[in-house]
């Protein structure tokens, strides 16, 4: 009985359709270089939610974000640095909103929220200028034409994210920190008293 | 009470040898955002503290930087909960969301808080907190006044500033011991909130007194007198200013990592020959005698080298691509842990082992242990 009730929640519940468009650039080598995604999300979602379950349901690693809340990676690219700047310029996720033309994002994902049939657009750029002059995703930005690619265009590779550490190798780190941090509370204590 | 041993004797060991070792661990600990790491490069600092601090006043001053090092974090996570990016993640809880007009986005104030959003702020607030511990260790350890006396020549003109400078945290320590003595004897609150408003005030006005008060003692004896400026002077200054400004962007860029690191080594550099150019001038200048010479012996050595080994290991294994230096949530799991870099860090633990055991009291000279041969180096010859 609970159970049927939550379904009807569940399908009443106001859900909006959205695209994604990510573009690892010309230069990343990935491949597919360019992945489609047109998920149904609850509305209300903001748009790293509905990045990260995209990258959930391809079984790719989630992305990561510095914690100044930029975005570093997707699907573990790049593999380090987080809007490096280098003498070419900066190396980052450029976020856009898609409609009749790209237009380049003002705020950031987290504070984006999606609404029916929008298009969120992510570009590699390798040495960008960090500005709306930056390259946009190289597909066409109207709902209609993404979403009719969508289930064609080919999905990466799962792959898992970085290793974890060994859990033995932290216990022992750990009680080596109690180890010297006791000793020196206990040589303090007793040098006070002294 | 002195031991025969004359590397072991009992003596405090030069001050700047002190500062070389905490600011090595503290840049260790500026390369990582691993909270394990950081918790090693902590407890490092910690230990060597508690086996190596004098009685002197300002030995304490680990312990006000650890509180401060803790309100650092307290206050990122609180500021994290309240007005954070709310990127997805594992929700803790949900505070209520305001919304707020469009032309404040970029601001957000509530909403879910997730579990990976505050450990990555604990862990920013840990490594700023570790890099306070080691400026407290350095503070604990190290004599300011004696640190005083080793300034070269060229700073002698700016001493009322380099006076305060240098001794304003320990004289600040040494000043809160006093006041909550003195609170505690009145039968006044000192300690916890009640506490802090009663003594904040107290506390910094009279350490800044006392650094003042140390400052124009030392300038009624000569201690930064300016006379006649000669060309020679004027150039010793400039080159000091110049080498100044040269070594702050230097250290700058080596350690910003997005600008080419040969440049930054490269002004780190003149700006180095800049201020031994400097140093060299106004020495000549400055004929002073030194009443017992600060020694730079063995351990002194050992001590800065133990500092600058931690931080060519993290530089290292920066370079190599060591996996675990740099850690963030997501994903939320156990944070790899480079093993070498660990025993790299466990070097810290040399002065502990190598020092001189258990420092005498600085104010009381019949413990200083003088040896002939630094008499002989002050005598005329």
């Amino acid at each position: 009985m609970s159970g049927a009730v939550t379904r009807t929640v569940v399908a009443n519940a106001p859900t909006v359709r959205v695209a994604v468009v990510i573009d690892f650039g010309p230069s990343a080598r990935m491949s597919p270089r360019i992945v489609i995604k047109c998920p149904k999300v609850p509305a209300g979602t903001n748009g790293a939610t509905v990045l990260a379950s995209v990258a959930d349901s391809f079984h790719v690693p989630a992305p990561t974000y510095a914690a100044s809340g930029l975005l570093c990676s997707i699907d573990g690219y790049p593999s380090t640095g987080c809007g490096t700047l280098t003498s070419a310029g900066y190396a980052y996720w450029s976020y856009w909103h898609g409609g009749r033309h790209w237009s380049y994002a003002n705020v950031g994902p987290a504070e984006w929220t999606v609404t029916n049939d929008d298009v969120e657009g992510w570009r590699f750029e390798d040495h960008g200028a960090a500005n709306p002059s930056d390259a946009a995703p190289a597909l066409p930005s109207d709902f209609e034409t993404v979403c009719a690619d969508a289930a064609t265009s080919p999905a990466p590779t799962p792959t898992s994210g970085p290793p974890g550490g060994s859990t033995t190798l932290l216990i022992g780190v750990a009680l080596l920190v109690i180890v010297l941090g006791g000793g020196a509370g206990i040589r303090w204590r007793r040098q006070q008293r002294t | 009470m002195r031991s025969p041993t004359p590397g072991r004797a009992r003596r405090a060991l030069h001050p700047a040898a002190w500062w070389a070792w905490s600011a090595g661990l503290a840049t260790a600990a500026i390369e990582t955002t691993n909270p394990v790491l950081l918790a090693l490069i902590a407890a490092v600092v910690v230990y060597v503290v508690a086996t190596r601090r004098s009685t002197a006043p300002w030995s304490r001053s680990l312990v006000v930087f650890l509180r401060l090092g803790l309100v650092v974090i307290a206050i990122r996570v609180v500021i994290e909960v309240l007005f954070g990016d709310r990127l997805p993640g594992h929700v803790m809880f949900s505070l209520p969301r305001a919304s707020l007009p469009s032309w404040a986005a970029g601001v957000s104030i509530g909403g879910p808080v997730t579990v990976e959003s505050v450990l990555e702020t604990f862990n920013a607030g840990l490594r700023l907190a570790v890099v306070l511990l080691a400026f407290g260790a350095a503070n604990s350890l190290a004599n300011p006044y004696r640190l005083l006396r080793c300034l070269p020549a060229v700073l002698y003109e700016a001493g009322v500033a380099v006076t305060v400078a240098l001794t304003y945290a320990p004289e600040l320590v040494t000043t809160i011991g006093q006041v909550r003595e003195a609170r505690r004897l009145r039968g006044r609150p000192n300690r916890g909130l009640a506490g802090l408003r009663g003594m904040a005030v107290p506390v910094l006005e009279g350490a800044l007194d006392r650094s003042l008060e140390l400052a124009s003692s030392m300038d009624s004896r000569g201690y930064g007198r300016r006379g006649a400026a000669t060309s020679a002077r004027r150039r010793a200054t400039f080159l000091t200013g110049a080498g100044a400004v040269l070594v702050l962007v230097g250290v700058y860029v080596v350690l910003n990592a997005s600008t080419p690191w040969g440049l930054g080594a490269a002004t780190l550099l003149a700006g180095a020959c800049s201020l031994a150019g400097g140093a060299v001038l106004s020495g000549r200048r400055a004929q002073r005698t030194r009443y017992r010479p600060e020694p730079w012996r063995r351990p002194e050595w050992l001590v800065a080298a133990s500092g600058a080994a931690v931080v060519a290991v993290f530089s290292i294994a920066g370079a190599l691509g060591v996996g675990g230096l740099q850690v963030s949530f997501p994903p939320l799991s156990t944070p790899p842990i480079p093993i070498l870099v660990c025993l790299g860090i466990l070097i810290g633990l040399v002065p502990s082992l190598v020092t001189p055991t258990g420092a005498p009291r600085p104010s009381d000279p019949s413990m200083e242990a003088v040896r002939p041969r630094d008499v002989a180096a002050v005598e005329p010859t």
